[in-house]
């Protein structure tokens, strides 16, 4: 494996212009290096034929370094640069499916491909959104259907960047409203950002006019401002948790949820509700009881692995997007050991592997070596460990179980009955029910009819050689 | 310093010079810089953390990162760079004031910002909501005004995170992960001088996990000559290039490297020590100022610990080397049983780390931060600069550490009194330095420091000659040379040129070059080819002229090579002469790199035994190797006693001794039955095969248990070399078989009849004879029984000509006599094809022991 050689001098050059917005004009620069990509650019070319309307054409650029000798005037920066040999083996389906989103990211002037360099630690949006269009559609059936969603997922799972994508959506149905409640330290404070982000005002402006009237008061016309829209409200709110616990007191905590309600309900929005702490176990740990109204209704829906069917051609975007390039036996490897069922370690694994092909080239059983270094030290599974340690000191038995289970499918490399696993457990058929739920809320395990596997290579491997029986 | 160069403080450097002395680390750069420009296309911001302990160079990268983004047109156009001051994060107490800083940043920056007039008038505490929402919306203002991403370089990202009060810590970490989360204005490329930040780690914390993070890592030996020759050219040093290419210029560079660890800081005081050991006086000058400057940071540290947690640090940092709970214990009078939660605590901080042990009862403890050592020590009045001291110890003879001492008491002597303070504190660290190279402990470290290192080079030269060897052979004998290209070889200056260098060479890898030498020549041009064997006694005669012990144990190689190449020219007597002798020296050999074993001799041996008819020595000298092969264990050693012992089964079953053979069969299968290396599989493949050959020459007609069996044989070694024979050999069989089946005798011979080469081809004439003897009793066509009968009378012949003695061929004549006239032409010509392979076969050695034999007159022969 290694990183593109954006140096090469010869190519073709797919360009979109803009006759309305020069200056959106961009291109992605396809560059041989010998005979071996004839066929595969010829490929290429096939494929995005049906893709391409009269803003696109082709250019072959004997030097890619000089444009305008074939009278283009294509600023150097708005050049994807690709080696055709990235696209090698690959068929015409799967090209057209590679390069169909591509060129739309090209007319809209952003980043063609996802790429893992981008997205360790931050939201991922645009093109570095990666699947969930089952999850999504599934989220906008429960909202539809007038449902309040708790959604649930370990850390670092994508929650808020599918919030994020839920909200940009633009159903046509409804009207979301994303709001970051976790930089709020107070109810006043709730209240004024919510105020600022329905009406545009200064937040200190609508500081002053909680100071004025009351927070509750606010915050309901605030919520009512942003419901003004013929649209029902979705009000999203992302890390609720971590403004509760600003908050800190349960007298507090209750009348900001009271007035949440209150204002949601009254307005007949709907709520999407999500965090990095969870929201059942903050309110246990505080001994709070029930919830008030909606927050007690809360449909909780859990964001599962990514899904198996388009991995491999996600891998494939995300490769083309970091700029490593793979080769049969690479793509092998990367096959049978790293996918994106959690995207987040293996994009971290991923740029991990771009930051060291900057140095040099990495042979295949390097690549072995590097995976194992990084699941040694990687911390991007604390979270899910942290679960199990904190399950442990609650539940000595069902967390060995846990682990138990965790061993088995890690061990076994494939899919175990549902009932094999769940006779792990101890306890009623209902505890083992429970038990098993677990297990699926706080790990990459899926369930397909009646069969468990572990959904992720990459947890698979990390499990099977520094956590589990396999150590 | 001989220039007025800023070497410590990359604040203060221009950005050209820091250009010219950035070593080591363009990949990251590059890394980080592609970053920003894909980031600059994106809705969201990936922001940086950069770790590396005090030293590494993570300030210089900084400013190189700052000078290129505003000096790339791409870049400058995407981002506005702010570099953060280093006293700025030591004055944040919350994200609003962090965002305060870069506020004033940027117009300092920026001066015409209409930020400027906002940020007057803005009011509000520090810890105030309002003061955090304005701020970031006027920052994020003036961003969008300046068309720019704000680019925020800021340095200690754990100091500036430990600012925050600990009763607001979460509450403000949140505030400041919404800004990196949500606020796309912003990018952050933060560094951390220390390895642990919990903050960053521990999923509860609300940044676990948010930054990209990247690690420093020391320089490369060769990245220390690469620092020293920038250093020379940007500073005119003279004296330096000799220094950097002199003869000693790899070991200097190893010393170098092995005092200073690799850390760029070090590395710059040594070039300072060694371009200039009377002008030391800067150098300290220069160290005392880094060192002050450390203060704010190491002050705000050590504000952070308890009490009894500072105690612990301070007393490590007294101490002249890392410590055990017990010497903590003595040194900080806290009690033993209490330190272990304050020491767990210190190490999860990230201020202490194991150094030895595995935190059980004698686990040595270090600092973390080096550098924290030498300030507290500095700071506590102890005016030796550890680091220098050991520089100038080190790298110089007393007697030039005694001149450097007198040279500056002279120059002292000159100066004036309130002038004189830093050249004291020089004079200090030479006399130090003076006292360590003079005294015992300090001579036996000079030494020991100074010979690893030389080992060191030592090694990697004779791999960088090894490597230059084997590139030598490799192109005189290898798959290009002569043998493909007609192109003469001068070998005999190729073996000297090899046996001269391996000469210098240690002992293993010596052995290695002579050796790749040997294999290389043996499989010259491949096994017909004359000039190997030629090469091989001109290396004979040039051994000769050499006498070193890895010659005398490359001997026995060379001798059971020539036996080797003298066994495949027919030549077997002089081929059995070497290998004997390579046998009777073969304990000389030693433990030898070699991938052929010395004790494949024994197996030559046999072979060649074998080849010259004497099978009686040969079976006890095959089962001597299978033996010994088998005790040596090695994989290589195994797999040779597996090939011998089938080789061993072809010579029983040419001795007709089946039932040895197949009991050698059979512990080739139990020895190969799990192989995945795929000459071991095919040799499992064959012994099977032979197995079931041999039952099958014991009953003379194969059965339908057979045909499973060879079925299953093909169902197990789907890519064997002889499947198209066994396919055939199955098709024939089966074919055979149907003779015998009361329901289809009439189909059975019209298939032979249609083509009856397959049936001679495997059954051979007896068999065939056998076969058709079956149809005498069964109701066939009289034509087809005729026609059977003639060929009846042709397998007759064949068999008397497979077995026919010399001279007697009477019986033959016969047989001959009772063929049709029109057919006994066509007869007599395959009986003599039958003779020439009969009589070849008593003649030719057996055959490879890696593939079974084919014999006549066998299912195992090709008509």
């Amino acid at each position: 494996m290694r990183l593109r050689n954006e140096a090469l001098s010869t190519g073709s050059l797919l360009a979109f212009s803009s006759p309305e917005e020069p200056r959106r004009s961009a291109g992605i620069l396809f560059l041989v290096e010998g005979a071996p990509d004839i066929a595969p650019l010829r490929d290429i070319e096939q494929a995005c034929r049906p893709l391409m309307d009269g803003r696109f054409r082709w250019h072959t650029l004997a030097n890619q370094f000089e444009p305008s000798t074939v009278g283009l005037r294509l600023d150097p920066t708005r050049m994807t640069r690709l080696e055709v040999a990235e696209f090698r083996g690959l068929s015409l389906d799967n090209l057209g499916t590679l390069l169909s989103p591509a060129l739309q990211h090209l007319q809209q002037g952003t980043n063609c491909f996802p790429s893992a360099t981008r997205t360790e630690g931050s939201v991922a949006r645009g093109v570095d959104f990666l699947g969930r269009d089952e999850e999504l559609a599934i989220l906008q059936g429960l909202l539809e259907q007038r449902n309040h969603v708790l959604l649930v997922a370990p850390r670092r799972s994508g929650k808020t960047s599918l919030l994020y994508r839920l909200s940009e959506m633009g159903a046509g149905k409804l009207r979301l409203a994303f709001i970051d409640v976790e930089k709020f330290r107070s109810p006043e404070a709730l209240g004024a950002g919510l105020l600022a982000q329905a009406t545009g005002r200064r937040f200190t402006e609508a500081l002053k006019e909680v100071r004025a009237r009351s927070w509750q008061e606010v915050l309901h016309e605030a919520i009512g401002a942003l419901s003004a829209d013929p649209l029902p409200l979705v009000l999203i709110l992302d890390e609720l948790v971590f403004l509760l616990d600003n908050i800190g007191d349960v007298d507090g905590i209750r009348a900001v949820l009271t007035a949440l309600d209150a204002a949601v309900t009254s307005v007949g929005a709907r709520l999407v509700v999500a965090g990095s702490l969870a929201l059942e176990h903050f309110v246990r740990e505080r001994g709070m009881g029930p919830l008030p109204g909606v927050f007690g209704a809360l449909r909780r829906y859990l964001l599962p692995p990514l899904a198996q069917g388009r991995l491999e051609i996600e891998l494939r975007r995300v490769l083309l997007g970091t700029g490593l390039v793979a080769d049969q036996a690479d793509l092998k490897w990367l096959a049978e050991n790293v996918d994106l069922a959690m995207p987040y370690p293996a994009l971290r694994f991923l740029g991990h592997l771009a930051s060291v092909a900057h140095e040099r080239v990495l042979r295949p059983e390097e690549l072995e070596e590097e995976l194992d270094t990084f699941l040694e030290t990687t911390d991007a599974f604390a979270d899910l460990l942290e679960h199990l340690r904190e399950l442990a000191q609650e539940d000595l038995r069902t967390a060995e179980a846990i682990e138990d289970a965790l061993d088995r499918l890690s061990l076994s490399g494939r899919s175990l009955e549902l009932a094999d696993v769940k006779a792990r457990f101890d306890g009623t058929d209902e505890q083992q029910r429970q038990r098993f739920a677990w297990l699926m809320e706080h790990f990459p395990v899926s369930l397909e009819g009646e069969q468990v596997r572990l959904a992720s290579h990459l947890f698979q491997r990390f499990w099977r050689t520094h956590q589990g029986a396999g150590t | 310093m001989s220039t007025q160069l800023s070497l410590y403080n990359p604040r203060s450097t221009p950005p050209e010079q820091l250009e010219a002395m950035l070593v080591g680390r363009d990949a990251l750069l590059k890394e980080l810089l592609d970053n920003l420009r894909e980031q600059a296309k994106g809705q969201t911001r990936q922001h940086w953390l950069i770790r590396g302990p005090r030293g590494m160079g993570k300030t210089h990268l900084t400013g190189i990162i700052h000078h290129r983004v505003r000096s790339d047109p791409e870049l400058s156009g995407a981002y506005l760079p702010l570099w953060l001051g280093e006293a700025d994060v030591y004055e944040v107490y919350s994200p609003a004031t962090l965002l305060e800083r870069i506020a004033e940043r940027l117009i300092e920056v920026v001066p015409e910002a209409k930020l400027a007039e906002t940020l007057r008038t803005l009011e509000g505490g520090g810890d105030e909501e309002g003061f955090f929402e304005e701020l970031s919306a006027h920052i994020a203002e003036e961003a969008e005004r300046q068309g720019r991403i704000l680019l925020v370089l800021m340095e200690n990202l754990d100091a500036l995170l430990e600012g925050f009060a600990p009763k607001e810590r979460k509450a403000q970490l949140r505030q400041l992960r919404s800004l990196l989360l949500h606020d796309p204005h912003f990018l952050f490329i933060s560094t951390t001088p220390t390895k642990y930040m919990s903050a960053l780690t521990n999923p509860k914390e609300p940044l676990y996990n948010q930054f990209k993070e990247r690690s420093l890592k020391p320089l490369t030996v060769e990245e220390v000559g690469a620092v020293f020759s920038k250093l020379a050219a940007l500073t005119e040093r003279k004296g330096m290039k000799e220094l950097l290419e002199g003869p000693e210029a790899a070991l200097r560079r190893k010393v170098i490297h092995q005092l200073t660890g690799g850390l760029p800081r070090s590395v710059v005081m040594a070039f300072e020590v060694m371009s200039d050991r009377t002008g030391i006086q800067p150098l300290v000058e220069d160290l005392r100022t880094l060192l002050d400057e450390q203060t704010a940071y190491f002050e705000a540290r050590l504000r952070q610990l308890a009490p009894r947690e500072r105690t612990i640090v301070t007393a490590m940092a007294l101490a002249p080397k890392n410590l055990t709970l017990k010497e903590i214990a003595e040194k900080s009078r806290l009690p033993e049983r209490s330190l272990s939660t304050l020491m767990s605590r210190l190490l999860q901080d990230g201020h202490v780390e194991v150094t030895l042990g595995s935190g059980g009862k004698g686990t040595v403890y270090g600092l973390s931060e080096g550098l924290f050592r030498l300030w507290y020590q500095y700071r506590k009045g102890r005016l030796l600069l550890e680091p220098l001291v050991k520089l100038l110890a080190y790298l110089f003879s007393a007697t030039e550490l005694q001149d450097t001492a007198a040279f500056l008491k002279e120059r002292m002597a000159q100066l004036r009194k309130e002038t004189r303070y830093s050249a004291e504190m020089a004079l200090l660290q030479v006399e130090e330095a003076l006292r360590l190279a003079t005294s015992e402990e300090g001579q036996h470290e000079r030494a020991q420091l100074w010979k690893e290192c030389l080992d060191e080079v030592e090694a990697a030269r004779a791999t960088e000659v090894r490597e230059e060897l084997f590139t030598m052979i490799e192109q005189s004998l290898g798959t290009s040379a002569e043998a493909d290209t007609g192109e003469p070889i001068d070998y005999a200056n190729l073996a000297k040129h090899v046996l001269d260098a391996a000469a210098t060479l240690p002992e293993a890898i010596a052995l290695d070059c002579v050796g790749q030498l040997l294999l290389l020549t043996y499989s010259f041009g491949g096994p017909g080819h004359e000039k190997g064997l030629e090469f091989l006694q001109l290396l004979e005669h040039i051994f000769q002229g050499y006498d070193y012990p890895v010659i005398r144990k490359s001997v026995p190689m060379l001798h059971l090579f020539l036996g080797g190449r003298l066994e495949k020219a027919g030549e077997y007597q002089a081929a059995l002469k070497y290998v004997e002798e390579a046998i009777s020296h073969s304990a000389e050999c030693g433990p030898h790199p070699y991938s052929v074993p010395i004790e494949s001799a024994q197996w030559l041996r046999a072979l060649i035994l074998q080849k010259q008819g004497r099978t009686a020595e040969a079976i006890p000298a095959y089962k001597k190797f299978i033996s010994e092969a088998l005790q040596g264990g090695t994989p290589a050693l195994i797999n040779a006693a597996i090939q011998a012992l089938f080789a061993l089964a072809q010579v029983q079953v040419d001795s007709a001794n089946p039932r040895e053979a197949e009991e050698a069969l059979h512990r080739v299968i139990e020895l190969a039955e799990n192989a995945t290396d795929s000459s071991l599989r095919s040799i499992l493949g064959n012994a099977k095969l032979m197995l079931i050959i041999l039952e099958v020459e014991r009953s003379n007609l194969p059965t339908g248990q057979t045909l499973e069996v060879l079925a299953s044989w093909l169902e197990e070694f789907p890519e064997h070399w002889m499947r198209d024979d066994v396919r055939e050999l199955h098709r024939v069989w089966r074919s055979a078989l149907r003779a015998f089946d009361k329901l289809h005798p009439r189909a059975a011979v019209e298939e032979f009849l249609s083509d009856p080469s397959p049936a001679y081809a495997q059954l051979g004439a007896r068999g065939v004879k056998q076969w058709l003897a079956a149809f005498e009793r069964r109701g066939i066509d009289p034509q087809q029984a005729e026609t059977l009968q003639l060929h009846y009378m042709v397998a007759d012949a064949l068999e008397a000509a497979a077995l026919e003695e010399p001279g007697d061929s009477a019986r033959l004549r016969q047989l001959l006599g009772q063929i049709p006239p029109e057919l006994r032409r066509m007869v007599e010509e395959l009986v003599e094809v039958e003779r020439k392979r009969r009589d070849a076969s008593a003649r030719s050695p057996p055959t490879s022991p890696s593939r079974p034999k084919r014999r006549a007159s066998s299912p195992r022969s090709r008509k």
